[in-house]
């Protein structure tokens, strides 16, 4: 069913904090400014020293595979002077495998579309496993670029007993070579200085080519010539990656060779050796022990507490039990620990209602600002202190280096429902926004595994599903609790894990069906176990939270605005016009209770009439069987905006229908909703164990569609995502409901 | 709400101008998501 086109070379997403022109953005006769490629193996370090180095706040954590994509920011130098830096995905050569490796390839060879050769390569390599970062850094010298090594991390490796002789190590690979802890912010004065001066070409070039490989190479290269390549560049690396790309599209970036050329260069390269393919590896690897042996020394083994700790936490049966226990007393600690803060913003919402009411006169505009911006948007803030505790609690377990023992366990599971062990992160970076989790797809080489992973990435709960759970076990959940267990935290986990389920089951029909083929085998490295960096975790957290408060404060007043307004007219209706009359007789007879009663009609009325409440009404006869109401329909309408909408429109559709002329809790209201024909609840818990199922499982996210529909290059994918999940959410929640009721739970 | 005062004028104003700032942002997302699947600088969006 998949044609090969099914998946685009994974595009380039704009990710950079500030605009930094670079060579195609500058008028002609500018000066351009100098580019430093930041490259080296995965979790060596590199978006650490990035952000050191030019004050942004790329996303790092200890985990391979964050970056994904290339970021630019700016370095200040001591001479005042300044170079730009971009940040490149982590590879583990220049052979690329996936396409976050073929963006390190193509830029270091200058035939990328998008970003100019560099000037300087800062190539960075983890000193605690040198072992198995230089065959890249002999593939990168090889290139012939102004290169400066950074051996990172040298806290750990000094920790571990790794001895590195570093003048030994300068001279075999002829660059200058520095050594930095990019965490705590050692030695990077002194690359700063490094960068500020003329950096030198490798002295040396390590990997030679055979006789006969060199000369098909020197053959390829005269052809490549000087056109279409950036100068600066040696034609022989980009004719050696030509030949060794064998099936890929390198060859589409250079128009002066022609796929049958290189092909026939391979075919006599192949009667001339028939093992070019792994002399490279072979030569390489073989340099790499020969410099080991002459510049390193190992002066105790390995670490035994590291070695005790992984034997338990990766154990086959305590691995997981100790996961699905970490995830419990995370969501418990999620929904307990934000509780006092989330009332204080609920009172602080009511109390500045309160304000209004008593300042501005009763009219059109003081219902706007009390029930629809401040109830909407002081809803939505109230859930802020979940997203940041979920954000702190993450950040702590990729900081320790855990999440990554937690693929190592999860690796098994997934091997069974067919997705491969690189799918752990882009599922894991789903739980904050499905976005990146999509798009950090690209680390997966094999084309039906990375389908696969998208499809399924979006069933991950993320942030901005947390405060329509949050809301809805509020409001039905009862606060049972035994001990440090609560219920609503044990159904908050529940919820997270009938997402993890859902989409295993669906990655298991996907691999069976549409996408059937061979599971990749992967290898996967745990990194060593660290104390978080504090401040790097405060500082995101802070950086999230101001996001989501800004999305509150811009989004969400404009979105509560409008639906206020659609909410409140066209008004008149003749019930509503009847309804008024009647609470005009009452109020002048001074009936009270009548008066209330009459007033909370009203209001009702007016909701049920207005435009939105017409669309709720529209759709009432799709939701009903899933327990769902017109005003539960308008909630879901608005919801494809921005999941977080529905909580500010049910804000918003709560008050109006509220005729006192304070802002109500949310919770409370939905708790004791009531029909008013029946006076019975309008809600029963069912219905909102089946909302929130139908939020667990239907796409309403409109930017992961469109991330969908870019990474996967056509609308077949997202479509079929779309009608999937939300077939899917509806099929549940009717399941849920119908089967409820029938066991007499309504 | 009878009658035509202030809080109608303010209600009107505010109303508009949000609806018309979500347009526009709606607007300049699809705008800037173009720029940059065509700018010769890739990631890079434009000042």
């Amino acid at each position: 069913m998949s044609s090969p086109s099914d998946l685009a070379p994974a595009p380039r997403e704009t990710r950079v904090p500030r605009a930094i022109p670079l060579s195609g953005a500058l008028p002609a006769g500018a000066r351009r400014q100098r580019l430093v490629a930041v490259v080296g193996n995965p979790n060596s370090g590199k978006s650490t020293l990035f952000n050191c180095l030019t004050g942004l706040r790329q996303k790092v954590a200890n985990y391979p595979g964050v970056t994904v994509d290339v970021s630019c920011g700016r370095c200040p130098l001591p001479s005042g002077s300044t170079v730009n830096l971009v940040d490149l995905p982590g590879a583990y050569s220049l052979r690329p495998r996936s396409p976050d490796e073929e963006i390190v390839r193509d830029v270091l060879l200058g035939i990328d579309t998008t970003t100019p050769l560099p000037d300087t390569i800062l190539l960075v390599l983890d000193a605690s496993s040198l072992d198995r970062q230089l065959f890249l850094a002999l593939q990168v010298l090889d290139l012939g670029l102004p290169t400066i090594l950074v051996l990172n991390m040298v806290d750990i490796a000094r920790e571990q007993g790794h001895l590195i002789d570093r003048p030994a190590l300068e001279r075999r690979l002829g660059v200058p070579i520095f050594e930095t802890v990019g965490r705590t912010g050692e030695g990077l004065d002194a690359l700063r200085l490094a960068l500020d001066q003329p950096v030198p070409r490798p002295t040396v070039r390590p990997l030679t080519h055979s006789d006969a490989t060199g000369a098909e190479v020197r053959a390829l290269a005269a052809r490549i010539g000087a056109r279409g390549r950036a100068a600066g560049t040696d034609a022989e690396p980009i004719a050696w990656a030509l030949l060794c790309d064998e099936g890929g599209r390198m060859w589409q970036r250079l128009p002066q060779v022609a796929e049958s050329d290189i092909a026939a260069h391979r075919a006599r390269l192949e009667a001339a050796d028939p093992e070019w393919r792994s002399a490279e590896a072979a030569r390489g690897f073989a340099t790499v022990e020969a410099i080991l042996l002459e510049v390193t020394r190992k002066v105790s083994s390995a670490d035994p507490v590291r070695r005790r700790v992984d034997r338990i936490v990766t154990h086959r049966i305590v691995g997981p039990l100790l996961f699905a226990l970490v995830m419990g007393v995370i969501f418990q600690a999620i929904y307990a620990g934000a509780q006092p803060v989330m009332d204080l913003i609920e009172r602080g919402t009511s109390w500045f209602g309160g304000i209004l009411s008593a300042t501005l006169p009763a009219g059109p505009f003081r219902s706007l600002l009390i029930d629809g911006v401040v109830a909407g948007v002081g809803t939505v803030l109230s859930f802020l202190p979940q997203i940041a505790l979920l954000f702190l609690f993450i950040g702590i377990l990729e900081d320790t280096g855990y999440l990554a023992r937690a693929a190592f366990i999860l690796d098994r599971l997934m091997g069974v429902v067919g997705l491969p062990g690189r799918a752990f992160l882009p599922l894991l970076s789903s739980f904050a926004c499905a976005i990146p989790g999509i798009m950090a797809t690209r680390t997966i080489e094999n084309r039906r595994d990375r389908l696969a992973t998208i499809f399924v990435a979006p069933f991950m709960s993320c942030s901005a599903r947390l405060p329509v759970y949050a809301l809805l076990i509020g409001a039905f959940v009862p606060s049972l609790g035994w001990g440090p267990v609560s219920l609503p935290g044990l159904v908050l986990f529940a919820l997270y894990l009938f997402g993890i389920v859902v989409a295993f089951v669906t990655a298991w029909a996907l691999r069976r069906t549409v996408l059937r083929g061979p599971r990749a085998s992967s290898v996967m490295e745990l990194p060593p176990y660290r104390t978080p960096a504090w401040r790097g975790l405060v500082t995101t957290i802070t950086g999230q939270s101001l996001e989501f408060v800004k999305k509150a404060g811009t989004v969400i007043v404009a979105v509560s605005a409008v639906l206020w307004f659609l909410a409140s007219y066209p008004g008149g209706a003749p019930e509503t016009r009847a309804l008024q009359t009647r609470l005009a007789v009452a109020e002048q007879s001074g009936d009270a209770a009548a008066t209330t009663a009459l007033k909370t009609s009203v209001a009702g009325s007016t909701l049920r009439h207005s435009f939105a409440g017409q669309i709720g009404l529209a759709l009432e006869p799709i939701i009903q069987p899933l327990g769902f109401d017109w005003r539960i329909g308008i909630g879901l309408v608005t919801s494809f905006a921005a999941r977080e909408v529905m909580v500010s429109t049910m804000a918003t559709v709560w008050n109006l229908g509220d005729a006192s002329d304070n802002t109500v809790s949310l919770r409370q209201a939905i708790r004791e909703a009531k029909n008013p024909e029946t006076g019975a609840s309008s809600y029963v818990p069912l219905t909102g164990i089946s909302l929130m199922v139908f939020f667990a499982l239907a796409c309403q996210c409109m930017s992961t569609v469109a991330v969908v529909r870019r990474e996967t290059g056509g609308w077949k994918w997202p479509i079929l995502m779309l009608v999937t999940m939300n077939v899917l959410a509806w099929l549940a929640s009717f399941a849920v409901f119908q089967g409820g009721r029938a066991m007499g739970w309504g | 709400m009878s009658g035509f005062g202030w809080q109608e004028i303010a209600v009107g104003v505010v109303v508009l101008a949000a609806a018309a700032w979500l347009l526009r942002r709606m607007r300049r997302a699809q705008r800037e998501r173009a720029v940059c699947s065509s700018c010769p600088v890739g990631k890079l969006p434009r000042p």
